[in-house]
C-alpha cells in the first residue's frame, strides 16, 4: 500500500480514521439511545391514553347511567309515560335529553321487548328492540342494570340500560352517546395521541366509526386491521403514509355479534423528530469537522514532511561529501532547532573530513584510519609485516646546481609517481627519509598476499621510474636510479614515541633487514633485492639467487635473491639464462673457482654489463688467491652498510 | 225491635253456617320456602255480591306503607293516613287505579275510591323505595298469606272455584292464571300452591354521610 509510506499520507489517514469512528460511534450510540427511549416514552404515553380512554368511557357511562336514573324517577317523566301517547313520551325524553350535553339517544322499551320510542330513529316505534342481549343482561342485574356498546346505523354507541320504575319495572330505557369523531377527538384532546375506533362486520370488512386521523391515514388503517390480526394489549408498529405509529388496540366491551376495537397511536416520527434533529445536526458537525481536519492534517504533515525531505537530502549530500549545503528554515519550533543542529553537524563532519584527508595524506590514509579508529595508546604489537625501501641511488649529483625549490620540486614528482604505486597495492607509506620512502604491507591490516604486492610495487615502481626518467630526459634532466630492498618478518607495529607527538610505525630487526638490502642494491647491480623470507613467501615470482650474505651488524648468513618475474610470465630465453647463471653459482658454492668463473665470463660475454656476473669473476679471482677456509658457508661478510 | 234484629240475623247467620267452609292453602316457592304477602282469590261464576262503601286504610308510617299488602273488593275505598312528620307524595300509575295525593301531612279528607278489580302499585314519589300493592279483588273469597304462607278463606260455599294465586313478584305471569279447584267440607290439608318469585332490584340510595369522630 504505497500511500501509507509517506508519514502525511499516514497523519491524514490516522486523523480521518479517529473522526470517522467517533463520530460514528456518537451517531450510533445517539440513534440507539434515542429510538430506545423515544419507544419507551411511546409506549409509557400510550399506555396512559389508553387509561385516559377507559376513564373517559367509564365517566361517560357514569354520567349516562346517572342521567338515567334521574329520569327513570322523574315524576313529570312518569307522568308523561302514563299517558301511552307515543308523542309525549318521545317528547319527554327528548327534553330530559336537552338537559344534558352530549349526542345522546335515548329509547324506551315495554317490558315484552318492543320499542316505545327512540329519539333517533322515530320509526322503530312499535317494532321489536332491536338488542335484546342488553336487556336480558339488565333483567338479570341486582339494579337492573345495564350497559354495552352497539351500532346504531353502523356507529357505535354506549348504550346503558335503567328500569323505568312506576315504582315496579314498567318499561326500560335505553340511553347511550355515541362513540364517534368528538369521543376520539376529546382523548387526542387530553392526551395527544391518535385515536381511531373501527369495527368489524359480520362480512368481515373493517369500517372505521371515529378518527383522529386524516382520510388517507385512517384509510391505511382501515386497510391494515382488515387484513391483518392485533392482539388487544400489545405494542405494534403500523406504517401509514411513510411514518411509523407505535399502536396500542384496546378491545371495547361490545355485546358478543359487534367486534369493536380502539387504536391509539403515536407517531414515531414526530416523538424522533427532535433526535433527528440532533443526529442532523451531529452530521453536519462532522461533516465540517472532517474537512477541516483533513486540510489541517495536511497542513502540518507538511510542515514536518518537507523539512524532512530537506534533511534528507542533505543528508544524503553530506553522505557524497558535499558539505556546504545549508538547510535554512525560518522557524523557531523543534524543525528550526533540528535544521540548525543539522547544519552545525555538517559544518562539523566538513571539518572532520578536512582533518581526516590532511591526516590522511600526512600519514597515509589507512593509518589514518587505524589511528582514528581506536583510542590513541602508545605501543604496538607483533605483526608479520613486510618492509620495503626504496632509495635514489644518485641523489646528491641529482642535487647539484640546483635550487632547493627544485630539488624538492623533482623529488616530489618523484614520489607522487612511484608511492601511487604503493598504496594502490595495498601497501602503506611509512615515512620519507629524505631521498628514501619506507613502505610497509600487513600492518596496520595484514593481508595474505603482503610479500607478493610488495614485489609487484618494487616492479611497478621501477616501470614508473622509466617513464619518469624518460620525462626526465625530454626535459634535460638527468634519469634516476633507484634501488629497493625488501624483507618480511616478524616485527612490532604501533604508535611510537610521545603521546603528544607520535608515529605509527614498525621496528625491529625485519625492517632494518630491507634497509641493508636496499643498501646492497648498487652491490649487485640490481633494482630490487629480496630476502629469503620474503622470496618463501611470495612463491609466484621467479627468484635468482644473488648470494649469501652476512651484512654488518648479524651473524646469520642471509641469502638474497632478485625477483625476476612472474612465474606466468617468464619466457624460455630468461629460464635459460637462470638455468646457466644457477650453474655457475652451484659451482662457486662448491669452490669451483675456475669453473665458476668460466660459466660466468660466459654470462659476461652475453652481458657485459652485468655488474653481478662481473663481480662474480672478481669473486673467483679472489678466492683463487685467498680460499676461504673449510667451514666457509658459502656467504660474503659485507663489511660496510 | 230485638225480634226483629234476631230474625234478621239468624236470616244471615243460618245460611253461612250451613254453607260455610274453608279454605286453607299454603304457598311456597319451588324451593320450599313459604311465601308471604301472596294474595289468594277465588272466584265462581255465580259470586255473591261484593260488600261496597267501606274504607280501608294504608297507613304512612317512617316512610313505609303500612301493610305492604291490602285487598280490597271493588268498589270500596282507601285512606291514606300520614302518619310521618314529612310529607308524602302519594301516586299509581297502573291502569286498574291511576291517582295521586301530592305532598300532604296527616289524613286527606276524602279516601280514594277503587272501583276496578285489578292491581294497583302505589309509590311515593319522594321516597323512590315507598312501595305498597293493592289488590282489588272481584270476588269476596279472598286471602293474603302470612309468614306462614298459608290463607284460609271462611265461610266459603262448596263448590268449583278458580284460584288464584298473585304476588308482587311473580316471576311468570302465566302464574297468575287461574286454577280450577272443588271447595269441599272435609279438606283434609291445605291446598299447595307453587309460585315463583324474582327478586325486586334494588333501589340505590346514597350511604349516609358518615359522622366525623373527633
Amino acid at each position: 500500500m504505497l500511500i501509507f509510506n509517506s508519514f502525511q499520507a499516514r497523519l491524514t489517514l490516522f486523523i480521518i480514521s479517529l473522526l470517522v469512528f467517533s463520530l460514528t460511534a456518537t451517531l450510533i450510540a445517539v440513534n440507539k439511545v434515542s429510538i430506545k427511549n423515544t419507544n419507551n416514552e411511546i409506549n409509557h404515553s400510550l399506555q396512559i391514553s389508553s387509561d385516559v380512554f377507559s376513564n373517559q368511557l367509564t365517566q361517560n357511562q357514569d354520567k349516562l347511567f346517572e342521567i338515567a336514573r334521574l329520569l327513570s324517577s322523574d315524576y313529570a317523566f312518569k307522568t308523561a309515560y302514563s299517558t301511552n301517547d307515543h308523542n309525549t313520551i318521545l317528547s319527554a325524553m327528548e327534553n330530559h335529553l336537552s338537559r344534558v350535553s352530549g349526542q345522546n339517544i335515548m329509547m324506551l322499551v315495554s317490558l315484552d321487548g318492543n320499542v316505545i320510542a327512540h329519539t333517533l330513529k322515530k320509526e322503530l316505534h312499535k317494532n321489536t328492540n332491536p338488542w335484546p342481549e342488553l336487556q336480558t343482561s339488565a333483567e338479570t342485574n341486582e339494579y337492573g342494570e345495564s350497559t354495552s356498546i352497539i351500532l346504531v346505523d353502523k356507529l357505535p354507541y354506549q348504550m346503558m340500560v335503567v328500569p323505568l320504575l312506576i315504582p315496579d319495572l314498567d318499561a326500560w330505557i335505553y340511553i347511550g352517546f355515541p362513540i364517534d369523531n368528538d369521543f376520539v377527538k376529546r382523548i387526542n384532546k387530553i392526551t395527544r395521541t391518535e385515536v381511531t375506533i373501527t369495527h368489524t362486520t359480520k362480512s368481515q370488512e373493517t369500517l372505521i366509526s371515529g378518527s383522529t386521523l386524516n382520510i388517507e391515514k385512517a384509510e391505511k388503517l382501515r386497510h391494515y386491521l382488515e387484513n391483518n390480526n392485533v392482539v388487544f394489549g400489545n405494542n405494534l408498529t403500523i406504517e401509514m403514509l411513510n411514518e411509523d405509529y407505535i399502536s396500542l388496540p384496546i378491545k371495547l366491551n361490545t355485546i358478543a355479534t359487534i367486534k369493536l376495537t380502539a387504536i391509539l397511536q403515536r407517531s414515531l416520527n414526530d416523538a424522533l423528530r427532535a433526535y433527528n434533529e440532533l443526529r442532523d445536526i451531529l452530521f453536519i458537525i462532522f461533516t465540517f469537522s472532517m474537512i477541516i481536519s483533513v486540510i489541517l492534517a495536511f497542513i502540518i504533515a507538511r510542515q514536518i514532511t518537507l523539512p524532512v525531505k530537506l534533511l534528507t537530502k542533505g543528508a544524503e549530500l553530506i553522505e557524497n561529501g558535499v558539505y556546504d549545503n545549508e538547510i535554512s528554515f525560518k522557524r523557531n519550533d523543534e524543525i528550526g532547532l533540528l535544521a540548525h543542529s543539522f547544519n552545525s553537524m555538517a559544518k562539523g563532519l566538513a571539518e572532520k573530513e578536512k582533518v581526516r584527508n590532511l591526516l590522511g595524506k600526512v600519514v597515509s590514509p589507512k593509518i589514518a584510519e587505524e589511528l582514528l579508529a581506536n583510542d590513541i595508546v602508545l605501543g604496538g604489537e607483533e605483526k608479520l609485516v613486510t618492509t620495503l625501501f626504496c632509495d635514489i641511488r644518485n641523489f646528491t649529483s641529482l642535487c647539484e646546481g640546483r635550487h632547493p625549490e627544485e630539488i624538492l620540486s623533482l623529488l616530489n614528482e618523484y614520489f607522487t609517481n612511484i608511492c601511487g604505486k604503493i598504496e594502490s597495492n595495498g601497501g602503506v607509506v611509512d615515512k620519507y627519509i629524505g631521498d628514501a620512502v619506507m613502505a610497509i604491507f600487513g600492518a596496520p591490516i595484514l593481508k595474505e598476499n603482503d610479500a607478493s604486492s610488495s614485489i609487484k610495487t618494487a616492479f611497478e615502481m621501477c616501470h614508473a621510474l622509466t617513464l619518469l626518467n624518460d620525462s626526465f630526459n625530454r626535459r634535460g634532466i638527468a634519469p634516476i636510479t633507484i634501488g629497493i630492498g625488501i624483507n618480511t618478518d616478524i616485527v612490532v607495529a604501533g604508535n611510537m614515541g610521545s603521546i603528544n607527538r607520535l608515529n605509527y610505525t614498525v621496528i625491529g630487526d625485519g625492517v632494518n633487514l630491507a634497509s641493508r638490502l636496499e643498501g646492497l642494491t648498487k652491490s649487485y647491480g640490481v633494482s630490487v633485492i629480496v630476502s629469503e623470507s620474503t622470496m618463501r613467501a611470495a612463491p609466484d615470482f621467479f627468484y635468482r639467487e644473488l648470494d649469501a650474505v652476512k651484512v654488518k651488524g648479524k651473524n646469520n648468513t642471509c641469502l638474497i635473491f632478485e625477483p625476476i618475474g612472474q612465474i606466468e610470465k617468464i619466457n624460455a630465453d630468461t629460464s635459460d639464462l637462470l638455468k646457466k647463471y644457477n650453474k655457475a653459482l652451484d659451482l662457486y658454492k662448491k669452490r669451483e673457482w675456475k669453473l665458476a668463473k668460466k660459466e660466468f665470463n660466459l654470462l659476461l660475454e652475453n652481458q657485459p654489463s652485468s655488474i653481478l656476473y662481473q663481480l662474480y669473476v672478481n669473486r673467483c679471482d679472489e678466492m683463487m688467491i685467498n680460499p676461504p677456509d673449510q667451514n666457509w658457508d658459502g656467504s660474503h661478510v659485507f663489511t660496510t652498510k | 225491635m230485638l225480634i226483629k234484629k234476631i230474625f234478621l240475623l239468624s236470616l244471615v247467620i243460618i245460611p253461612i253456617s250451613s254453607y260455610a267452609e274453608e279454605f286453607s292453602i299454603i304457598i311456597k316457592s319451588p324451593s320450599g320456602k313459604t311465601i308471604k304477602d301472596a294474595v289468594v282469590t277465588l272466584s265462581s261464576k255465580d259470586n255473591k255480591k261484593l260488600q261496597t262503601g267501606k274504607t280501608y286504610k294504608i297507613d304512612q308510617i317512617n316512610k313505609t306503607y303500612v301493610p305492604h299488602v291490602t285487598i280490597i273488593p271493588a268498589g270500596n275505598n282507601i285512606s291514606f293516613p300520614n302518619k310521618d312528620n314529612i310529607r308524602h307524595h302519594v301516586y299509581s300509575f297502573s291502569e286498574t287505579k291511576k291517582f295521586e295525593l301530592p305532598l300532604y301531612e296527616g289524613t286527606p279528607t276524602e279516601p280514594v275510591t277503587f272501583n276496578k278489580s285489578g292491581i294497583a302499585v302505589l309509590g311515593c314519589n319522594i321516597h323512590d323505595w315507598m312501595r305498597a300493592y293493592v289488590f282489588i279483588s272481584d270476588t269476596p273469597y279472598y286471602g293474603l298469606s302470612g309468614e306462614s304462607g298459608s290463607v284460609t278463606i271462611k265461610n266459603i260455599p262448596k263448590g268449583d272455584y278458580s284460584l288464584r294465586v298473585w304476588h308482587s313478584r311473580l316471576k311468570n305471569q302465566s302464574d297468575f292464571k287461574p286454577t280450577k279447584i272443588k271447595v269441599t267440607s272435609n279438606q283434609t290439608h291445605p291446598y299447595q300452591a307453587t309460585v315463583a318469585l324474582k327478586p325486586a332490584f334494588k333501589i340505590r340510595r346514597a350511604p349516609k354521610a358518615k359522622r366525623r369522630k373527633y
